[in-house]
């Protein structure tokens, strides 16, 4: 027999055991305690303000990306600078020919300089939101414009929020996404292929029948400037519906062009 | 030193069990140093995590309704924000009729909620059940405009 059981390796065995037991209890004891977590969130309002702060600052990016949105696509119509080459009359009417090749690249480098200025002009008194501001005049902003949606997203916003018990440091992307159509305004090519569409029509009243058709944000206005000659010469003045708050003053966009 | 034939014996026995225990010690110190690094415990038995939520969220849908407002189209493809600014500006009487109109319909759609709006201390628009300085604090947000803030506040109260 290999076993012997002697009264000294009884004792010696029972003490392995005992030891074993101790152990795995407290094992059991420490897992299964572990996950009962039973606790009441008391400060609870400190996550709701951090989400109204988030909330806030979202809504004042989505505020300053469409009002330097309009005023980028204002700026655009000035000179001609959406037509490529622009070519004048005498009266400094421009001729609208082809789209310009670098449109989205020119309204996106408008829309930078806009999207700041208006930041600028946005007192805040809350620390985040000047940290928000400090972020866009860093450019900490990264937006992209396609020829009619523009999505823009900043980083670096800090929401700090403290109480009693918890503090919260929170550094979310911001992110806003608008488009022309939704301001209120057709985008570039779709004019552009309005005018194509439209410069086969033989009258001016065909012709404004015809924009009006293609277009959703504009009102039309047509006028033979050659009447008095066979070759007739259409004036096309595009007026939007609705009117923008551009540098602080509530107008309408106008585009004008010849149409050839 | 004499050693008889028993004392070899239970010496060899408790050199294995101070191996055993031993090992047993250096498992438990490791299982411990695992568990106790666990942002979440293995489930063994039974427990569940217990969280309680106090009943206050009021705040967020405040400002969920005032951004909403802000935003909401109208009839005319005008927005509230629009019409504030407009009214700002030009000071027309009929503009601010038109926000008190469409604001009204916009905070009655749901006769269980209690709203009240206040643009530049002036109250647009007022529920008869809402006392100042009941229900939740208000929601606000500001509109920039020629370097001034024309400051929007949204109170609210379950009617």
């Amino acid at each position: 027999m290999l076993i012997k059981n002697k009264k000294g390796d009884f004792s010696v065995v029972l003490l392995v055991f005992l030891v074993l037991l101790v152990v795995l209890g407290s094992l059991f004891i420490f897992s299964t305690r572990s996950q009962k977590v039973v606790t009441e969130l008391s400060g609870l309002d400190i996550m709701n303000s951090v989400q109204l702060e988030k909330n806030l600052a979202q809504f004042y990016v989505m505020e300053a990306a469409e009002t330097s949105l309009a005023e980028s696509y204002k700026e655009m119509t000035l000179h001609g600078q959406y037509i490529k080459n622009p070519t004048f009359d005498l009266e400094l009417n421009v001729k609208f020919g082809m789209l310009s090749d670098t449109l989205n690249e020119d309204l996106g480098t408008v829309f930078n300089e806009k999207f700041k200025k208006n930041f600028e002009n946005y007192y805040f008194n809350e620390e985040y939101l000047k940290n928000l501001e400090d972020s866009v005049m860093a450019n900490k902003f990264n937006p992209s414009f396609d020829g009619e949606k523009l999505k823009i997203d900043i980083s670096g916003l800090m929401i700090k929020e403290f109480s009693e018990k918890i503090n919260v440091f929170y550094s979310p992307e911001i992110f806003a996404e608008t488009s022309l159509s939704k301001i209120g305004l057709d985008n570039f090519s779709r004019i552009y292929e309005a005018k194509e569409g439209c410069k086969i029509q033989k009258s001016a009243e065909f012709i404004k029948t015809c924009f009006e058709n293609r277009l959703i944000g504009f009102n039309v206005e047509v006028v033979n400037k050659n009447s008095s000659k066979d070759e007739p010469l259409f004036f096309v003045t595009l007026t939007s519906k609705k009117e923008f708050l551009v540098d602080g003053k509530l107008e309408s966009i106008k585009l004008s062009f010849i149409l050839i | 030193m004499k050693l008889k034939k028993g004392a070899i014996g239970a010496t060899i026995t408790w050199m294995v069990a101070f191996v055993i225990i031993f090992l047993i010690m250096v498992l438990f110190i490791t299982f411990t140093g695992i568990l106790a690094g666990k942002k979440f415990a293995p489930i063994v038995g039974e427990g569940r995590s217990e969280i309680r939520v106090p009943e206050s969220m009021d705040n967020l849908n405040t400002q969920r309704k005032l951004l909403y407002l802000f935003n909401a189209p109208l009839d005319d493809g005008s927005t509230i924000k629009e019409l504030i600014v407009n009214w700002n500006l030009t000071g027309n009487p009929e503009i601010k009729d038109k926000i008190i109109k469409n604001v009204k319909s916009i905070l009655e759609e749901q006769k269980e909620n209690c709203y009240s709006l206040k643009v530049n201390d002036i109250f647009l628009y007022k529920s008869d059940k809402i006392s100042l300085g009941e229900g939740s604090e208000p929601s606000e947000a500001y509109i920039f405009l020629n370097n001034q803030k024309i400051n929007i506040k949204l109170y609210f109260k379950r009617c």
